[in-house]
């Protein structure tokens, strides 16, 4: 059966509740990361929304916490038992080339201090309003044993355990995230479009340059203006 | 001359092939194992002593350019691949690289969000219009002025949002000098209107303005300048990008956020 099979008839019904809970879930201000920094970038100098969309679809493309850790987060866990054993050596860290070869646990990881129970909060309320979620209830139910090993959720931990609770495949869980992300990024860079540039403005972070700087070049304008033919006597040419 | 494209080929006895789509271009052609043909030229005997960006301005143009030309277009646009994270399309850039999203993925990304208005390729193009609709006749320019005064309009290409003086003015100036290129009669018009809004309003051009009159004494019509000025920026997307790929990840501004307004409540 293909994807587009699998989210056709009553199935697509049944899931589309749970779909629209991870929505929400994705859309809260506590699950937002530096796509949405990215995305308000995009369109803070004017640019249209399409370019918060092409920005926020390469962000959470990323390789760490985008959509190929949830993909390879399925891939890992979606034909598990539910046994310790086998969850630990499928969410063992392995090398990751985007890491520099350091080690990776797909769908965990690389979130800011202080945010590190957000997702298990989130998956906590999955599991409260959704009857059969076998995999989401093991991992809560083993946190203590494996989140040593793999650190926190993420939010691509977090879409990948809902899909596979929902039975959907890697396309299916691929297009729910990307497009359930874009929704709170092009909120955020339509926003920033409104704003303009003083919401972002240049001067607004401490920059550290921690390279050289040259001495700078004077250039006489007056000069050159003259060499050119552009000085002040063309006006009444 | 390439070769001719391969003959259609008869379908199984009593059946025809399916009809192709046809696609006429008179761009290039890539004759696959034999050579390539871009605008007449062939591309791997003719083409590759002119450079990457007179490569680029022949591509978009079909036309050759003196090379002097080339040449000083390709260090105008050197001039303007800063490489500070703090400029709002390297910021992209930056949050992409720090994330480890693929280089090509970043590089569109970056382009995108240099399609703005109050900088970028939205206001180079704005900037194109102005100095094309500025009249050559001195008399006729005055009146242009006075209505474009009357009509409060927006002149792309002078006033500059962070700072008022751009330093890429003196530089494109003395890039033409050095080639022993004068001025042509739109950027001369271009100065001349700097020299009223300053009069006026103390604005100063930016460089937009330079670009665009330059552009035009160069014979670039606005399709071209659009098509061309697209990739200018991109040393300073990419060194940012690649500067945070050496950085560990989510490094690059983690945690701030800029006030767009209030975040969506809590459920």
């Amino acid at each position: 059966m293909t994807s587009r099979e699998e989210w056709g008839g009553s199935a697509a019904e049944a899931r589309a509740p749970a779909l629209a809970w991870l929505a929400r879930e994705l859309a809260r201000a506590e699950a937002w990361d530096e796509g949405i920094e990215a995305a308000r970038n995009a369109c803070v100098a004017g640019a249209s929304l399409a370019a918060g969309a092409i920005v926020a679809a390469a962000y959470y493309d990323n390789p760490l916490t985008g959509a190929p850790a949830l993909r390879e987060c399925i891939e890992r866990v979606g034909p598990l038992p539910l046994t310790l054993e086998t969850w630990r050596e499928a969410l063992a860290p392995r090398p990751h080339p985007a890491f520099d070869g350091h080690p990776v646990s797909p769908g965990f990881g690389f979130l800011g201090p202080g945010r590190e129970g957000v997702f298990f909060a989130a998956l906590s309320r999955w599991v409260e309003r959704t009857p059969s979620a076998p995999r989401s209830r093991f991992l809560l139910a083993q946190r203590a044993a494996l989140e040593p090993l793999t650190g926190a959720l993420n939010a691509a931990g977090l879409a990948a355990f809902a899909c596979l609770d929902c039975g959907l495949d890697g396309d299916a869980a691929e297009r729910c995230f990307l497009l359930f992300k874009l929704e709170s990024a092009l909120d955020e860079a339509q926003k920033a479009q409104r704003a303009g540039l003083r919401a972002i403005p240049f001067n607004g972070i401490r920059y550290v340059y921690e390279g050289t700087l040259p001495a700078p070049r004077a250039r006489d304008r007056q000069a050159l203006l003259r060499r050119l033919g552009l000085d002040e006597g063309l006006d009444h040419a | 001359m390439p070769e001719p494209a391969p003959p259609e080929m008869a379908g199984e006895a009593g059946q025809s092939a399916p009809e192709r789509p046809e696609l006429r271009s008179s761009a290039g052609i890539a004759v696959l194992g034999s050579q390539v043909a871009v605008h007449g030229l062939d591309l791997h005997a003719d083409c590759l002593q002119l450079g990457f960006v007179h490569y680029l301005l022949f591509c978009v143009t079909g036309r050759r350019f003196d090379p002097v030309v080339a040449r000083a277009l390709e260090e105008l646009w050197v001039s303007t691949g800063y490489p500070d994270a703090r400029i709002w399309c390297n910021r992209v850039a930056g949050y992409l690289g720090s994330a480890r999203v693929d280089p090509a993925l970043a590089l569109a990304a970056s382009l995108a969000a240099t399609n703005s208005v109050a900088y970028g390729f939205q206001a180079l193009h704005r900037a194109y219009r102005v100095q094309a609709s500025l009249p050559e006749p001195l008399r006729e320019r005055e009146a242009w002025l006075v209505t474009v005064f009357a009509e409060r309009r927006v002149l792309y290409g002078y006033g500059r949002p962070v700072h008022g003086h751009d330093e890429r003015i003196d530089v494109a100036l003395e890039v033409l000098a050095r080639a022993g290129l004068p001025a042509g009669p739109a950027l001369r018009r271009a100065f001349w209107l700097e020299r009223r809004l300053h009069q006026r309003k103390g604005l100063e051009m930016n460089i937009a303005a330079v670009f665009a009159a330059i552009a035009i004494d160069f014979g670039l019509d606005a399709r071209e300048f659009d098509a061309f000025m697209l990739l200018e920026l991109t040393p300073g997307y990419m060194a940012v990008y690649a500067e945070q790929r050496r950085r560990p990840p989510f490094e690059f501004l983690r945690g701030w956020h800029s006030d767009v307004g209030p975040s969506p409540a809590p459920e």
